[in-house]
């Protein structure tokens, strides 16, 4: 079971909260054609390693926030908050230190 | 009948032998010492057979010593406490114990289906496929009464289960001699530590093997670093408590026999939650049986297990013992059986055997017939002779000519030992194989802050699992920045009397693999999975039949699937299956390994939970009343609402009526406090409605209320209510009462994600406010009495939201009904519900008031059409759909679900719409989920095309007849149609009903 630090509260036990979806989905403009919309309503990265994962704390605070999530090793890289400033996914970051 | 326990060895053990216990088996009464488990205190009455084999009643005996254990199954206990499939194994002795044996008709000694040998043929692998493709109904019952373990308990246990959660920096897991060498380290340090060891006494395999530590005999001084333990605040020990279950984030759940079997005034069992910063993994190692025909009788057990019970328990399981062996480590049972006595030969499939055991052993005069693998043990329910053969010299089968045949009452058998890995892999941890030894061993790198030690890590020595388990507690106190200071000191280790450096001159599992050397020329069996009772040839069958993956084989063969999680099975199974299919042991990998490491019991998942507080439950303040008055309740999500209200006994069909009736004839009274409230502030609150409903917020002035729908982004009804605007910034939004989370949880994402600078504020008040529903014609007049100030109830009108006074105290009087007619919700805080409801049902009573259930309320608000979101509309369904046209703004440039109700085919035909449906016979109720085909539909040309289905349906008293809804393809254009409803008839067979479709309004009445 996961151990997520919630940038308001603190780390507390998954049990606390609930996950949403792939974070930082954008909501297209209405104007979109329907290949776009449906795009967006189904369509995800899902990808194998790190990924933005949108949670909230729903047995807690109640807010939304975006957790660092490895989806194969379910290993916790950080959360932050919404409009905070995207911290690079610890492979970028590995990868910037490598450099 | 034994009346001595001549197996008890005088000078051995360590069972306290001045503590007796009198416990009994199968009626019989015995005695045994403390720290005893079943098992030993049977093998000292020299009782082999203990249990018969789950498919063919075989005669079985103990194999193991611990966990692993497939065959000791025993049923212990009685009544309320009564516990089957129990390994005896692990049952502790306590006074007073009962115990039985399972799984057998009429004896233990003689079981019928044994002696019928018919099922043997049936029952191989893919047996049900095959065999019982028709006739199941008739040979099930048949083949339940033959196969299975024990008999579940028929009464609820009374005693308490607890749940109890732990968090610690570093967890332990396992106190053999790699566990408690990192313990040894961990107790020098600061942090919290956690140690558990599923056995009654500490020690693991030490409590059989040979090994000093620092001058003193090995348990002696595991036993030394336990009682230190104990009395350090820091350190948690918890004896008898086995890990089941490992999650990402070190999240162990782990189950403690805390008093299993006495009648304390504990728990029974507490199912610890730990999470660990740290974890070590010091599981150790399964020794591995072999596979030759009837190794399956009582009397054939593991190597390791019958030095434990000499060692350890004091209990010579045998006196004429063939060890059976690949590799050095089983020769240290050869060596102590012959010191307390046995006569003891080895049969050993190697050539030119050397090895720290094997030497002394040789040097004992030992007799040991090398490159010899046995072929068939002869006896019955006991050991009676073992004959072997010959193997060529790199382990193949010569043509299985039996050479040799002893008398022996115990078989000793060792095919090394894997690592025991199930924890390491729950969590996603990664295994590989070692092909030289041809096991599967962790890999290194596969957590940073779970460690595996010991043998668990594939360690093969006694002093190399010390050094791992050393250094692992020490890297784990430096990770958490609590590091020991100096360098790690050097133990002196010795096996045998000898000092032995790291790892080398032990090395135990000093094995050469033979594998199945007799496939294929031997009749009788040779069993894998004892449990399940798997033979080596149901996996030929298996591999024959096509079955090349192991999951599949798996699965055809139940190899590895029973109770013990294949812990002395599955990598016979695996390594066959390869053999079989011409690759390497590793090659087709493992299968997946799942939580629980081992069976735990109902009552322990469940610990508290059960009875009252098995689930929360959410009641109105004026719950009491509705008992009183004889309320028969629903669930509708956590809330406990009424249905109806039965008096003097009617049925629910007569309580419906009756209270249907009485609201539309006079006044009724409904509890509403269920349904969801929002109160919503802020500037930019219109702004947030006009976002989540369909329709305009925009013009509705301050005392106004509006209905609206909301709809998810692909333009399907999530949800409906009423919200009204309370003040120039403030509006009461209500939603449905199953929907109430989900709706407050959707608004705050889309406010916190995407609008996170409006200014808008949401609360759930649902609890805030008590609700009732107050219907029918002298709705008013009602009000007019209850009211401080009673003209104000002139105020009161639709759609409009009032307030007054009741009693002092302040109430909101919405002007909505969900039943047509005159009728409004009153709200009022709710600790004063309770009293709000006494006085309207006292106010009501010349006007004859009828307190309603939902029940009757679905059925008026049927009456007039209205929907129930989640019963008559759901995820697919839009608001045209729902006939609800008129509810979509056209203004709007956006809302949510507005883009989505724009897809292509969502306004086309072949939709399905709600309409309303009349049966032909009126006094006929249409069924609820009935299928909707065509007049024209002919019932003998399948498939039938669906056009639909009933979404709901009642007996109308006040319409005079049945009504019902349904969402019917393409209805709204289809008025006055005939459709035919389908249905399962009382006889089992289709039948179907005609049906009008009409208009969803049935009731109308002037008035509000």
């Amino acid at each position: 079971m996961l151990y997520i630090p919630c940038p308001w509260c603190g780390e507390r036990e998954e049990l606390e909260f609930h996950y949403h979806d792939e974070g930082h989905i954008v909501r297209p403009d209405v104007s979109v054609g329907d290949g776009e919309w449906s795009s967006y309503l189904y369509e995800r990265e899902n990808v194998e390693g790190w990924q933005r994962d949108l949670w909230s704390h729903d047995a807690g605070c109640r807010r939304y926030f975006y957790v660092l999530r490895h989806s194969v090793t379910d290993e916790i890289g950080g959360a932050y908050k919404v409009g905070e400033k995207l911290p690079p996914l610890p492979v970028e970051a590995e990868r910037e230190m490598g450099s | 009948m034994i009346k001595r326990a001549l197996n008890r060895v005088e000078g051995w053990g360590r069972v306290d032998r001045t503590q007796e216990i009198d416990f009994s088996f199968d009626g019989q009464w015995m005695k045994g010492y403390r720290g005893d488990t079943l098992a030993s205190a049977l093998l000292s009455y020299d009782m082999h057979l203990v249990g018969r084999s789950f498919k063919y009643h075989r005669p079985r005996g103990f194999l193991g010593v611990g966990s692993e254990e497939p065959n000791g199954l025993v049923t212990w206990g009685e009544g309320k406490g009564l516990t089957p499939n129990t390994r005896g194994t692990m049952l502790e002795l306590s006074e007073g114990l009962k115990v039985r044996s399972q799984n057998y008709w009429p004896s233990l000694h003689y079981d019928v289906k044994e002696g019928l040998g018919l099922f043997s043929g049936l029952l191989t692998a893919g047996f049900y496929y095959k065999t019982f493709i028709w006739g199941w109904r008739f040979y099930e019952p048949l083949i339940r009464r033959m196969a299975g373990l024990g008999e579940g308990p028929r009464e609820v246990c009374e005693r308490d289960y607890a749940w109890r959660y732990c968090s610690c920096d570093v967890l332990v897991i396992g106190g053999g001699s790699s566990g408690t060498a990192a313990l040894s380290e961990l107790l020098r340090g600061k942090g919290r530590v956690v140690i558990l060891d599923e056995g009654h006494t500490e020690g693991g395999w030490m409590q059989g093997d040979e090994g000093e530590v620092e001058g003193m005999e090995g348990m002696d001084w595991v036993r030394s670093v336990w009682s230190e333990a104990d009395s350090c605040d820091h350190v948690r020990v918890l004896r008898r408590t086995t890990a089941v279950s490992v999650y990402p984030g070190n999240y162990v759940l782990a189950v403690e026999r805390s008093d299993e079997v006495g009648e304390g005034l504990g728990p029974r069992e507490v199912l610890w939650k730990i999470r660990a910063k740290e974890v070590i993994l010091a599981s150790g190692g399964l020794e591995q049986p072999s596979t030759f025909v009837n190794n399956d009788r009582p009397g054939v057990m593991l190597a390791g297990a019958v030095r434990r019970y000499l060692r350890h328990y004091g209990v010579r399981v045998g006196e004429r013992v063939c060890v059976v062996t690949n590799n050095d480590d089983a020769y240290q049972t050869a060596l102590v059986m012959k010191e307390a006595g046995s006569e003891v030969m080895v049969l050993d499939s190697r050539y030119d055997v050397r090895g720290l055991f094997s030497d002394r052993a040789r040097e004992e005069g030992i007799r040991i017939e090398e490159g010899s693998y046995p072929t068939r043990v002869r006896g019955r329910n006991r050991v009676r002779g073992l004959g072997w053969e010959n193997l060529g010299q790199g382990g193949e089968s010569l043509g299985g000519r039996e050479v040799g045949y002893e008398e022996v009452d115990i078989v000793a058998m060792s095919h090394g030992f894997t690592p025991c890995v199930h924890l390491n892999c729950h969590w996603g941890g990664k295994l590989k194989f070692d092909e030289e030894r041809e096991i599967f061993v962790p890999e290194e790198s596969s957590g940073e802050r779970f460690q595996v030690v010991g043998m668990a890590m594939g360690e093969e020595g006694f002093a190399g699992g010390m050094v791992s388990g050393r250094e692992a507690g020490r890297r784990a106190l430096s990770r958490l920045g609590m590091g020991l200071r100096g360098r790690m000191g050097m133990w002196k280790v010795g096996v045998g009397g000898r000092e032995v450096e790291e790892g080398e001159g032990d090395r135990r599992w000093d094995r050469e693999s033979v594998w199945f050397p007799n496939l294929w020329h031997k009749p009788g069996k040779q069993f894998v999975d004892f449990q399940n009772d798997v033979s080596v040839r149901d996996v030929l069958l298996a591999h024959a039949e096509g079955f090349e993956s192991v999951e599949h084989m798996k699965r055809y063969t139940t190899l590895g699937m029973a109770t013990d999680q294949g812990k002395t099975s599955n990598m016979h199974g695996l390594a066959l299956l390869s053999k079989l299919c011409g690759k390497g042991a590793g090659f087709l990998g493992t299968t997946t390994y799942r939580p629980p490491f081992t069976p735990l019991t109902i009552g322990t998942v469940a610990g508290m939970h059960r009875g009252d507080v098995y689930h929360a439950v959410r009641t109105t303040s004026a719950h009491s009343a509705h008992v009183e008055m004889g309320a028969v309740f629903e669930d509708v999500g956590d809330w406990k609402r009424a249905r109806y209200y039965t008096q003097t006994g009617e049925s629910m069909d007569a309580a419906v009526r009756r209270e249907s009736l009485g609201v539309r004839e006079g006044v009724g009274v409904m509890d509403a406090s269920t349904l969801g409230k929002i109160d919503i502030r802020g500037k930019d609150s219109v702004r947030l409605l006009n976002m989540l409903y369909t329709n305009d917020w925009s013009g509705l002035k301050e005392g106004g209320c509006r209905y609206g729908m909301m709809l998810d982004e692909a333009g399907m009804i999530m949800d409906d209510g009423v919200t009204a605007r309370l003040g120039v910034d403030h509006y009461h939004m209500t939603t449905t009462t199953g929907g109430a989370a989900r709706v407050l949880g959707w608004i705050e994402g889309w406010l916190q994600t995407e609008w996170p600078d409006w200014e808008v504020y949401c609360k759930s008040v649902t609890e805030v406010w008590s609700v009732y529903a107050v219907n029918g014609v002298h709705s008013l007049d009602m009000l007019r009495d209850i009211l401080d100030d009673g003209s104000l109830a002139e105020g009161v009108s639709p759609m409009r939201v009032s307030e007054g006074k009741v009693g002092g105290v302040g109430v909101r009087i919405f002007g909505v009904n969900f039943t047509g007619g005159l009728g409004y919700e009153i709200n009022i805080p709710s600790r004063y519900g309770l009293w709000l409801w006494r006085r309207i049902l006292e106010a009501g009573e010349k006007y004859g008031i009828v307190p309603y259930g939902t029940e009757t309320m679905h059925l008026l608000r049927a009456e007039v059409g209205y929907v129930i979101v989640g019963q008559d509309v759901d995820s697919t369904v839009t608001p045209y759909d729902a006939d609800h046209d008129g509810l979509v703004s056209k203004k709007k440039e956006d809302f949510l679900g507005y883009r989505g109700l724009k897809f292509g085919g969502l306004r086309g035909s072949g939709r399905l719409e709600l309409v309303g449906l009349e049966s032909e016979n009126s006094e006929e109720k249409l069924e609820e989920g009935g299928v909707i085909l065509s007049e024209a539909a002919d019932l003998s040309l399948l498939p039938l095309e669906n056009e639909g289905h009933v979404t709901s349906s009642y007996m109308s008293p006040n319409v005079g007849r049945s009504i019902a809804m349904g969402l019917v393809k393409d209805g709204k254009s289809r008025y006055g149609e005939e459709v035919l409803v389908g249905r399962v008839g009382a006889g089992g067979e289709f039948e179907t009903t005609k049906a009008k479709i009409v208009s969803r309004v049935w009731w109308r009445e002037g008035g509000l």
